[in-house]
C-alpha cells in the first residue's frame, strides 16, 4: 500500500469515529444503520396557524431537549 | 387534494371528555405509524349533511378503527348513542357491497372488555375485535400492532416504541398549549392532529435497525 493511500485510510477511520456529527464517544456503542418513518398526515386548517404551532413546539423543545433514544 | 385511500384511517369513536385520552392516543398512533387520520370531527362545513360527510370519509378510507365500547345511556336523555355501531355498519356495508377498492377495506373493532360485545351486537363476531380496558396506552398498542399487521409495513415498530414517543409528546404538550394560549381540553381535533404531525416531523424516529421491536 502506498503512503498516500495509507493516509487516506487512516483519515477515514478517524472520521468514522467522529461521525455522525461527533455524537458518540470513541468507546460508545453506535447503531449500525438508521431508518426514518415518514409522517404523511397533512396540516389542515385549524384554529391556530401552522407557524404558531411550529414556534411553540420549538420553544418547548429548546427548554426540554429530546434525547431521541440515543 | 383528497388524501390517498390506502393510507387513510377512519376513526369512529365517542368524542366525549371521558373518552378523550383514548381518542388522542389512537390518533397519535395512526399518525406516527405513517397514516392519515380521518374522522367526523374534522368537518367544519355546516352546510353539508352530517351523514353525507361521514359517507364521504368512509369511502375515502381503506382502514377503519371502530370503538363500540360506549353503551351507557346519555346522562341528559337517558338513552344510548347508536352512532358508533351505525358507522361501523356503514363501513362493513361499503366493504361488502362497494366497488373494487372498497372491498379491500379492513377494520379493527375496539371494545372495553374482550367478549362484552356478544351481549349487544353479536352479529359482528368474526371481525377483528380487541379490548382496550378503557386504557389509552393499551388502545395505542392495540392500534399500532393492528396497523403493522394489516398494512404489512416493516417501518412500523411495536407499540412500546410508539408509546414511549407518546409519553414524551404528552410531557411537552402542556407547554405547547400554553404557548398557543389554549388549554389541552380546548384544543380542537384539527389543532391536535396538526400539533402531533408537526411534533413528529420535528422528532423523527431514528432508531438502530438492530433494536428489537415488541
Amino acid at each position: 500500500m502506498t503512503k498516500s493511500k495509507a493516509n487516506v485510510k487512516e483519515k477515514s477511520q478517524e472520521d468514522r469515529i467522529k461521525s455522525p456529527k461527533g455524537m458518540y464517544n470513541e468507546n460508545e456503542e453506535r447503531p449500525t444503520s438508521r431508518r426514518k418513518r415518514k409522517i404523511i398526515m397533512p396540516i389542515r386548517k385549524g384554529t391556530v396557524s401552522e407557524s404558531a404551532i411550529r414556534k411553540a413546539i420549538r420553544k418547548v423543545m429548546a427548554n426540554q431537549p429530546v434525547s431521541n433514544g440515543t | 387534494m383528497e388524501p390517498e385511500y390506502s393510507k387513510s384511517v377512519f376513526i369512529n369513536c365517542p368524542f366525549d371528555e371521558e373518552y378523550l385520552s383514548i381518542f388522542r392516543a389512537i390518533t397519535f398512533a395512526v399518525i406516527d405509524c405513517g397514516f392519515i387520520v380521518r374522522c367526523a370531527n374534522e368537518m367544519s362545513d355546516s352546510s353539508e349533511v352530517r351523514i353525507d360527510k361521514i359517507v364521504k370519509i368512509i369511502s375515502a378510507c381503506k382502514y377503519g378503527i371502530h370503538d363500540i365500547s360506549r353503551t351507557e345511556s346519555d346522562i341528559e336523555t337517558n338513552l344510548p348513542r347508536f352512532n358508533m355501531p351505525f358507522e361501523l355498519g356503514m363501513f362493513l356495508g361499503a366493504k361488502r357491497f362497494g366497488k373494487s377498492d372498497q372491498k379491500t377495506k379492513v377494520c379493527l373493532v375496539l371494545e372495553r372488555e374482550r367478549y362484552r360485545y356478544h351481549a349487544f351486537i353479536s352479529d359482528i363476531a368474526g371481525q377483528d375485535i380487541k379490548s382496550h380496558d378503557s386504557n389509552d396506552s393499551k388502545a395505542l398498542r392495540v392500534v399500532t400492532d393492528w396497523l403493522r399487521n394489516v398494512s404489512g409495513r416493516k417501518t412500523i415498530p411495536g407499540g412500546t416504541e410508539i408509546l414511549e414517543r407518546y409519553h414524551l409528546f404528552n410531557l411537552q404538550l402542556p407547554g405547547v398549549c400554553e404557548e398557543l394560549r389554549l388549554t389541552i381540553e380546548e384544543m380542537a381535533f384539527l389543532d391536535y392532529t396538526n400539533i402531533v404531525s408537526i411534533w413528529l416531523r420535528d422528532n423523527p424516529l431514528l432508531h438502530p435497525e438492530s433494536t428489537s421491536r415488541g
